[in-house]
């Protein structure tokens, strides 16, 4: 009869076998888009590229160039399969673990609904909503410190109680 | 001699900060959420401690809360608003406040 102990190694074995094939899968997307980035990057610096006989100084200032441009493009490029979430997402999964529930829907919730607010308005306005994002997460931030000493000390009044 | 006013219901009534009073004037006039308050008091509250303050004034008993039905919550921020409206407990410290600023401004 077999134990449970000795399922483990097996389970490990599948495990590994999946955890591998989804990096290898991951690895394969971002060279894919690396190299799409770089082709684009050529076609932009097409006309900044020095002809054969220029001097160093030419080419050095076209790479640094190409590098830059690279760098953006491939930090500003969605990621393939992306699914982009609504801002706050992560920020209350997070609290989620600290905070009770009643703080987190009556404190931290409150505040990534204003958050969405503003970006909703800046958006129907035109305008540009990276700084109402930092903006909200400055506040949520804020509201996360202040509240966590009160956390904290409740938990070593509850450890003291307890002992 | 200027004395606090008589207030033999509100006696056990925390009193309340001026943050406090500032929402709790706001909110004689109706029903509010976090982010109307600090519109409407044009710079006097903070957005990054009015949550914490209402959750506060709610446990003095100041202020009662109620989660917007899933009709009224808007799909484009996802999330239900806490409404906040005052309660008789916080009317009665604002009316105290009133009459304490009455007699103050009667004495001087």
């Amino acid at each position: 009869m077999t134990s449970a102990a000795d399922a483990v190694p097996g389970v490990v074995a599948v495990l590994t076998v999946v955890a591998t094939g989804w990096v290898f899968a991951y690895l394969r997307r971002r060279v894919a888009e690396t190299r799409e980035a770089i082709e684009e990057t050529r076609e932009k610096l097409k006309k900044w590229r020095p002809a054969a006989g220029d001097n160093k100084d030419a080419w050095n200032r076209y790479y640094a160039r190409y590098t830059t441009v690279l760098l953006v493009v491939l930090a500003s490029k969605p990621r393939e399969n992306e699914i982009v979430k609504p801002a706050g997402t992560t920020f209350l999964a997070f609290v989620s673990i600290i905070f009770t529930p009643k703080t987190v829907k009556e404190v931290f919730a409150q505040e990534v609904a204003d958050m969405r607010q503003d970006e909703i308005e800046a958006l129907a306005a035109g305008e540009p909503t990276r700084w109402i994002g930092i903006r909200g997460n400055c506040w949520l931030w804020i509201s996360l410190v202040a509240l966590i000493w009160v956390r904290i000390g409740k938990m070593i009044y509850t450890l003291w109680k307890a002992t | 001699m200027l004395q606090a006013p008589a207030m033999s219901d509100t006696e056990d009534t925390p009193w309340p900060s001026r943050k406090e009073r500032e929402i709790l004037r706001l909110l004689m006039s109706g029903e509010r959420y976090g982010l109307q308050l600090v519109n409407e008091s044009g710079g006097r509250i903070k957005r990054g401690t009015v949550y914490v303050t209402l959750q506060r004034m709610q446990e003095k008993g100041f202020v009662t809360s109620r989660e917007e039905s899933p009709e009224e919550v808007r799909p484009e921020i996802g999330l239900p608003r806490r409404l906040y409206k005052i309660t008789g407990a916080g009317s009665r410290a604002v009316d105290a406040m009133e009459m304490m600023a009455g007699r103050l401004v009667g004495a001087t």
